[in-house]
């Protein structure tokens, strides 16, 4: 289960680098408007995916993976928002960070439902993993899609 | 939680196609900064309410529940910026995703009476209603 999780971590590090990438190669094209939109899909689902990921790969440290999260998704932000101008940046930088708080609390929730009110031993520990790892990959390739849609149009 | 809510998914999806028809013949009179927001409040409302709503009557089906609301969210994004271009596709799906996974967790946290999904309903049609003025105007 461990070498699964951090192969999907692998993968979707693997995604956002590549979505980084062929965005930054050509940023010069961009008008604001598209910078601000390709920034505010790339920031919050990389962000929400990768601090998913982080948290069921390290269950035990809640506050220090939260915080680590929430660090990292503002950092993505800022790296897709430095591309265009400073609208951009601002939005990649508040967009990431919710991304990131919103995917250690899906993570929270996932590893213990009685946080929610829901009754304790509601889903095997596997199974819910499994889903949600196997849901992170989902959401990262079909906004790396929709991103790559999005430059061709 | 009494089962007299579920008539409110018939309002959201009632209230959520009629905007839909309302829309669809003055697109053309839209802008693209209000079609994002559009885009936005419709799909984002739309799958906030169906995941609050859908929780509280199925309360031991979480994965169902949260895969057919983020489903629905994207669908309803996609669906109402599909009006305008495809960069209010890609902000109206962004926020129903965001939106419909989030939901089921706010409605099983917020779960023992009615009064919280009461005031949610009325937040969701003020701002449908809001939303069609705004395009009205235009």
């Amino acid at each position: 289960m461990v070498l699964f999780l951090v192969l999907i971590t692998f993968i979707n590090t693997l995604v956002t680098a590549w979505a980084y990438l062929s965005l930054n190669r050509q940023r010069y094209l961009f008008s604001e408007r598209f910078g601000f939109t390709v920034t505010f899909l790339a920031s919050t689902s990389c962000s929400f995916v990768l601090a998913l990921n982080l948290f069921l790969l390290f269950p035990t440290h809640l506050e220090v993976v939260s915080t680590f999260t929430l660090f990292l998704g503002i950092v993505i932000g800022a790296l897709f928002g430095s591309m265009v101008n400073m609208q951009s940046f601002i939005a990649g930088v508040f967009n990431g960070g919710v991304g990131g708080i919103m995917g250690s609390m899906l993570g929270a929730v996932a590893l213990d439902p009685s946080l929610c009110g829901l009754p304790a031993d509601l889903w095997a520990e596997q199974d819910m993993m499994l889903f949600m790892s196997l849901l992170s990959l989902g959401i990262q390739l079909l906004s790396a899609s929709m991103l790559t849609l999005a430059k061709r149009l | 939680m009494p089962q007299w809510i579920g008539w409110f998914l018939l309002l959201n999806l009632t209230s959520a196609s009629m905007a839909y028809l309302f829309l669809y013949p003055r697109r053309k009179l839209i802008g693209f900064h209000l079609g994002m927001n559009i885009a936005m409040a419709a799909g984002g409302g739309l799958a906030l309410g169906t995941g609050v709503i859908l929780i509280n009557l199925f309360p031991l089906h979480f994965i169902e529940v949260t895969i057919s609301t983020a489903l629905l969210g994207i669908v309803a994004g996609g669906l109402f910026g599909a009006l305008f271009d495809y960069q209010t596709v890609l902000t109206g799906y962004i926020n129903g995703l965001m939106m419909g996974i989030m939901s089921p967790m706010v409605g099983a946290a917020a779960s023992e009476g009615p009064m919280f999904i009461l005031f949610i309903e009325v937040f969701i049609l003020s701002c449908y209603l809001l939303l069609l003025t705004s395009a009205y105007r235009s």
